[in-house]
């Protein structure tokens, strides 16, 4: 904000701009700007102060090299008619590190940046115009900004409007609008921000490869806090000379390069080096170095290789846990009303959806949104959603399920029609687009090791799940409410006939039942979209097949097959049979045969009910 | 005695009287122009649905199977039925590159490559009408005597039996949409035009097939009235009624469930041959689960263990279902179609609740009977 | 608050009283359909057509309604129930006796209500833009076509960012296969290798997209390759998510979207999206007066009837197309004199007219409309930020060129003679 025009006595033309030719900011002061001036970063001040220290000491050049002037001058070029001179203006503002500058190339390449010839003496020369107006006399009028700071550009306590053809329209070209993106890798690598800086490392490495960004990536090599971005920095700069787009690179250095890669297990290195293997092998006249490039491609990729099945495998394991743990958590609820009560619960899905608007209701009482995140929402959704639903269980179960508890087929019928009833009564009070915003501790994931990530969000869903799974078993079986949940659904006469009032037990079951439902439909919003019919559309057909597969009236069976349906599509999903690829259609049809094949060994499921109970 | 045999006579006239309704009333009341050809069109469809009906009720009702797959075969037969339509189809087609063959226009757009792929062979012997209903109805009884035998020779049963079905049911309904399985994915099969060179927009044909579907309506209530009726039909109610008594009386149950599914899965098939001509288009939409879902409820509403009342029922909700989706103007309410859902729902916990054996069996109230065969609870 | 209102909707359900003064219209009227699901899986897209083709009904009766007559909606619900929409389709042109009909999203509800159309020689106009191959005198397309929308969203990510590998994502249903092929014709005339491109499809409905983005991660490893997405509706959500989720950024494979607009943004988490980009051919942020009039217009009209979502109600390329589609057939109508199917579509062939996108005009012949394309880049807020535009208008191919040889198209079909001949 200290870089506004400061108005000076003596009328319209004695506009100047404080320049900071003299006063190079200290980098704790150029982060203190920055964080004012941009909302998103405000969560990140504790980081940036921390950081600010270690900048000053080490003399990042984060803060600008250049003052404003010259990048104002620079601008300048961007009119030229010269397109070899419009790219060097390009680069060089590139270098000069501003962070502001992305935001104008984004600006540039959109052609909002104009240049302004008949600018008043002092104003600038190249101005931002994202809208025009119209007056009353339908000229088109252009409101001006800065291009760094965004700020209007006053003339007279006035934001400036020429005419709309007063302003030369200085858009680029193809060319050139690709080199203004790739520069603006380029400017983050200054970034304090470590995720901007991560992608600027990332995509300096990748084609066309950036070689003015080679000091850059050499200083973060070695000086860069964050040892992610280190490592991601070396891989990009050894991409870039396994490229051979160095002047004067020797083979031996790119040789260097390829093995380097190999030792370094980089993913990214994978595709560059089989194309350099296929255009060697194809070349008519090698180039000098060639045999000892393919020998080290060759030794490298088989290095990457390895790695990257290990990766592979990893990560089938934890995709099918991790669906595994949704399913299980989609069919707990499911396990209790049907499994043990034996109430075909078609409804079943749509108490998971009113969970999941329930969560949509909690995070607008909270004002969560994407801006102003209120992450502890979802905390309070889960136990609200668990209320909510097993609320409409027990209104379900007063007016409905009661009767028809010896009547279980007619059930089916009874609950498809609550379920119709439900889902049209949520489309007709919230239409059908809601979109319910993930916690922000939700996104992302963690890199525990090289290119294993677990996102978040899954990891939570597991333990969700192990938490509800256990909270389950240990009501179940440890304490005197689940003793007589389970003599009633065993013998219901008998349990009554020993005083258990199984009228208080039947809604207290079903009502746990429904609220898991709830439960694990709040959880579904962190990786699912939800809407009204989600229920019939995702969930009544898969929660079924966990509990049928697994055995009717066991938590074991549940947790089995719905891990066992887990891991097998996610290891049959990426499965490659000669030349075809198995999908996810597929994958979905063969888990079908095979759970069709089970029920034909196991026609009472994984863990069937012995005794009485086997024979309903 | 004599009051039985009367009360026997009005529920058997009460069947009669309904065919008479189906075959005289209805193309009178279209001659003399007080019903328009559409809505016998639409009366057409609805039959087929309740011959597929008619079969589960033989196997639920009467059998106790719960069988969520009628959706299923009831688009066997309907592909089988669409097939030879599209290959009679209209515009739109190419010849393939044998030049033997005209790939139709519903599989020509949804081909994956440029320019015109051979037809498959799974494709050719529907090209000639007869084939193509022998086989709707083959197909779809093969396929159910062997999901009965694996299935019923070990011993699945209940709910177990229904989620197999339903498994199955989703996996074809999967395949089926798939557009480079051939089956011209979830577009299904369009465009059709004749069937034995006379054109489905004409009246005549319109009038011609909905016959033919009261008449195997007809057939097909007779054919179930008289297994139910015979001793093979009180062996299925006692497969219903106490399967393991049965077994150890010396019986084999799956025999006699594999037989009853088979002939279940061929009425469905027989409702999707006459359906996809009347219809006009065939997509795997009509195998989704919640097709089959719909097929139970039906039964359930109409009255399980009661023939006519799984007519009654498959007619009745669609029926209902038609009107309510759309916008109408009663003396008092303004309807929206966006209720109907709620309505539709309202009637099937109602059903349950205040008429656990269906609609038929208050019609049988009304008239002083009392439903026999009416579903235990 | 919340409680009185769901109350209320419940007793606007329930209450048997019919708010609809049966004024005795004095003036004439003339009755028009309108197709679309209000329930089912579809109604998450329809719903919003419906209401604005109820709103631009309004605004023309409000002006004096066409040549004199007061536009009388009837509303049908298919319930996204594909026979269904041939049965509604029947009732409006039979019983109803509307003079047009407005309606349909996916490809198989219009195939399957065509016959009716064409049998009947009735006039439809359609909002989505789909995968062509399809040229039918008796339906008007106010969408693009592939030509529209595909290719110039492949050719920006060429141009722009580099891309030199294309993942091919699509739900299985007709319009991503049609689209992917004209997509891999149009990339094989642009020298990208088969190698190169790979093509995938899900099912409908499908939630668990963690495999697909791990190939995704493998295959834009090198840094130059991107998605080409026709994922549909519900599946969008997991899919971005997942794509976020596992370290994937825009920058590090974007993704060009062809069926995702702002009014499916509504019903998405949006940051994990943002900066991800989408071809359409219009977008609610198109700075022009008559667009601004329209955003606001329509909000306000969901808010005045108490529709879901009020004022926080979005507009997008369907919505826009579906609401021009209307004042099309009201100037055809004028233009013709008369209601008259037949006359009315040979006034709509070559008509010019305004619409809230800008000036767009009928092609002569083909049934198609022309119109600008815009590429968006998602924000925060669930709008798009237009970071390209066509020179002027492009032309639509019923059939795609890249399928068809130039002169060996197929004819149109439907018509007055019902042989596709005018």
């Amino acid at each position: 904000m200290a870089r506004r025009p400061v108005r000076v006595p003596g009328g319209p033309q004695a506009f100047k701009y404080k320049t900071y030719t003299q006063t190079h900011p200290k980098p704790e002061f150029f982060v203190q700007r920055l964080c004012s001036n941009n909302r998103i970063l405000l969560t990140l001040t504790l980081f940036l102060q921390v950081s600010a220290t270690i900048l000053a000491q080490t003399n990042q050049p984060v803060a600008r090299k250049e003052g404003e002037p010259k990048i104002l001058q620079l601008m300048v070029q961007l009119a030229s008619e010269e397109e070899e001179e419009v790219i060097q203006a390009i680069k060089n503002l590139a270098l000069t590190g501003d962070l502001r500058l992305e935001n104008f190339f984004d600006l540039y390449r959109q052609g909002s940046v104009y240049l302004w010839e008949d600018a008043p003496e002092g104003i600038l020369k190249i101005v931002v115009n994202e809208e025009t107006v119209e007056n009353d006399d339908f000229d088109e009028l252009a409101p001006l900004v800065h291009p760094l700071t965004k700020k209007p550009v006053m003339i007279d306590g006035k934001q400036a409007r020429p005419l709309i053809e007063d302003l030369t329209d200085i858009s680029p070209g193809r060319k050139v609008r690709k080199i203004a993106n790739s520069s603006k890798f380029l400017i983050r690598l200054a970034s304090p921000n470590p995720k901007d800086r991560i992608s600027g490392v990332k995509k300096t490495g990748d084609p066309p490869q950036n070689i003015d960004a080679i000091p850059s990536l050499q200083r973060i090599i070695k000086e860069d806090p964050d040892e992610k971005i280190q490592w991601t920095a070396k891989e990009s700069l050894l991409l870039i000379r396994l490229a051979g787009v160095l002047p004067e690179q020797t083979a031996k250095d790119r040789e260097a390069a390829i093995q380097e890669l190999g030792n370094i297990k980089s993913l990214r290195a994978l595709p560059r080096l089989q194309i350099l293997l296929d255009t060697l092998n194809e070349a008519k006249e090698k180039p000098e170095g060639a045999d000892a490039w393919t020998a080290a491609a060759k030794q490298s990729i088989k290095q990457i290789d390895k790695h990257e099945t290990s990766v592979e495998r990893f990560n089938n394991i934890f995709q099918g846990l991790s669906l595994g743990s949704v399913l299980i958590l989609m069919a707990l609820g499911l396990a209790i009303t049907f499994g043990l009560m034996g109430v075909i619960n078609m409804a079943h899905g749509e108490l998971m959806m009113i969970g999941a608007y329930t969560a949509f209701e909690i995070q607008r009482a909270f004002g969560h949104n994407p801006d102003n995140p209120v992450d502890s929402y979802f905390f309070v959704a889960i136990p609200v959603s668990f209320a909510v639903a097993a609320m409409v269980g027990l209104i379900m179960e007063a007016l409905v399920i009661r009767h028809l508890y010896r009547r279980p087929l007619e059930s089916l019928l009874a609950t498809w029609g609550i379920g119709l009833i439900l889902i049209q009564l949520v489309r007709i009070r919230y239409g059908d687009n809601i979109g319910v915003n993930a916690p922000t501790w939700s996104l992302g994931g963690n890199e525990i090791l090289q290119d294993v990530i677990l996102p978040n969000g899954r990891l939570f869903i597991m333990l969700l799940c192990a938490a509800c799974v256990g909270l389950v078993y240990f009501l179940m079986n440890k304490t005197p409410l689940g003793l007589r949940m389970r003599a009633t659904m065993q013998n219901r006469d008998m349990a009554s006939s020993l005083g258990v009032n199984t009228r208080n037990v039947d809604r207290c079951t079903f009502a746990l039942g429904s609220g898991l439902a709830g439960v694990a439909g709040c959880a579904w919003t962190l990786i699912g979209g939800v809407t009204p019919d989600m229920g019939q559309n995702n969930f009544i057909v898969d929660s079924f097949l966990v509990v049928v597969t697994g055995g009717v009236g066991e938590l074991a069976g549940v947790i089995c097959s719905g891990l066992g349906i887990g891991l097998i599509t996610k290891w049959v999903e990426p499965l490659r049979i000669g030349g075809f690829v198995v999908g996810a259609i597929w994958a979905k049809v063969i888990l079908l045969a095979i759970i069709v094949g089970f029920i034909q060994f196991k026609p009472a499921g994984l863990f069937a009910p012995k005794g009485r109970l086997s024979d309903v | 005695m004599i009051l039985e045999s009367v009360r026997r006579m009005a529920r058997q006239h009460s069947v009669s009287a309904m065919l008479v309704f189906g075959l005289v009333l209805i193309p009178v009341l279209y001659w003399i122009g007080a019903i328009s050809i559409e809505t016998v069109n639409m009366l057409g469809r609805y039959m087929c649905f309740a011959i597929v009906a008619v079969g589960l009720d033989l196997i639920w009702g009467y059998t106790g199977i719960l069988s969520l797959c009628q959706a299923f075969f009831f688009s066997l037969g309907g592909y089988s039925m669409g097939m030879y339509l599209a290959h009679h189809g209209g515009a739109g087609g190419a010849t393939d590159p044998t030049g033997r063959w005209e790939v139709p226009a519903c599989l020509h757009v949804v081909s994956s490559k440029v320019g015109v792929e051979p037809l498959p062979w799974f494709w050719k012997p529907f090209y000639d009408l007869h084939w193509a209903v022998l086989l709707g109805l083959l197909i779809p009884g093969i396929v159910a005597a062997l999901i009965g035998f694996v299935g019923f020779r070990s011993r699945v049963r209940g709910v177990y039996f229904a989620i197999l079905t339903q498994a199955i049911t989703v996996a074809a309904w999967l395949v089926f949409s798939m557009n480079n399985m051939k089956f011209c994915g979830t577009n299904g099969l369009t465009n059709f035009d004749k069937i034995l060179g006379h054109p489905l927009s004409e009246n005549y044909v319109k009038l011609a097939l909905y016959l033919a579907t009261v008449v195997s309506l007809g057939s097909t209530y007779f054919l179930c009235h008289y297994i139910v009726r015979s001793r093979l039909g009180r062996v299925l109610i006692a497969v219903r009624d106490d399967e393991n008594t049965l077994r150890f009386s010396g019986y084999k149950p799956y025999m006699y469930k594999m037989f009853a599914f088979t002939v279940a899965a061929m009425l469905a098939g027989l409702g999707g041959i006459l359906y996809a001509p009347q219809m006009g288009i065939f997509t795997p939409a009509n195998m989704e689960a919640s097709a089959s879902i719909l097929v139970v409820i039906w039964v359930a509403v109409g009255g399980r263990g009661s023939l006519s009342g799984a007519v009654l029922g498959a007619l009745a909700i669609n029926l209902l279902y038609n009107f309510l989706t759309s916008e109408h103007n009663f003396y008092l309410l303004q309807w929206k179609p966006d209720y109907w859902p709620i309505i539709l729902g309202l009637l099937f916990i109602g059903v349950v609740l205040i008429f656990p054996n269906g609609l038929i069996h208050l019609w049988h109230r009304l008239n002083g009977q009392t439903s026999k065969d009416g579903n235990q609870s | 608050m919340k409680v009185v209102r769901t109350l209320k909707s419940i007793g606007k359900l329930l209450s048997f009283i019919c708010l609809s003064s049966a004024a005795l219209q004095a003036q004439k009227s003339v009755k028009v359909g309108i197709l679309h699901s209000l329930s089912g899986t579809m109604a998450i897209s329809e719903t919003s057509l419906r209401d604005v083709v109820l709103m631009a009904a309004e605004e023309i009766n409000a002006n004096g309604g066409v040549m004199g007559h007061k536009i009388e909606p009837v509303v049908v619900d298919p319930a996204s129930n594909w026979p269904l929409f041939a049965e509604k389709a029947k009732q409006l042109i039979l019983k109803e006796k509307v003079s047009v009909t407005f309606g349909c999203w996916t490809s198989v509800s219009r195939k399957s209500c065509l016959p009716v159309f064409e049998e009947n020689n009735a006039l439809l106009f359609y909002p989505v833009q789909y995968e062509g191959e399809e040229q039918s005198l008796n339906v008007f397309y106010t969408a693009a076509s592939p030509n529209q929308q595909l290719v110039p969203a492949a050719e920006y990510m060429m141009d722009e960012y580099d891309s030199k590998k294309f993942y091919l994502l699509g739900t299985d249903y007709v319009f991503p296969r049609t689209a992917n092929k004209v997509l891999k014709a149009f990339l094989k005339t642009k020298g990208v290798p088969d190698a190169n491109i790979i093509e995938e499809y899900t099912p409908f409905h499908h939630q668990d997209y963690q495999t697909i983005v791990s190939k995704i991660k493998k295959f834009s490893a090198s840094g130059d390759a991107c998605v080409l997405s026709t994922i549909n509706g519900d599946s969008n959500v997991p899919f971005y998510k997942e794509f976020a989720n596992q370290g994937l950024t825009s920058d590090d494979c974007p993704i060009m979207a062809f069926s995702v607009a702002e009014d499916e943004l509504r019903a998405m988490d949006v940051p994990p999206l943002v900066g991800h980009l989408a071809a359409w051919n219009y977008f609610q942020s198109i700075k022009s007066k008559e667009n601004k009039a329209f955003v606001k217009n329509f909000k306000t009209y969901c808010k005045k009837n108490n529709l879901p979502g009020g004022s926080k109600r979005v507009t997008d390329d369907p919505i826009e197309a579906a609401y021009f589609g209307v004042y099309v057939w009201k100037a055809a109508v004028e233009k013709a004199g008369s209601f008259d199917v037949d006359k009315v579509r040979k006034a709509v062939y070559g008509l010019k007219f305004d619409a809230p996108g800008g000036k767009k005009s009928m092609h002569p012949t083909n049934q198609h409309t022309l119109k600008p394309v815009y590429i968006g880049e998602i924000l925060k807020n669930g709008q798009f930020k237009i970071v390209n535009k066509s020179k002027g208008l492009v032309s639509p191919d019923s059939y795609s060129s890249y399928l068809h040889k130039k002169g060996e198209e197929p004819k149109p079909t439907g018509g007055p003679n019902g042989d596709g001949t005018l």
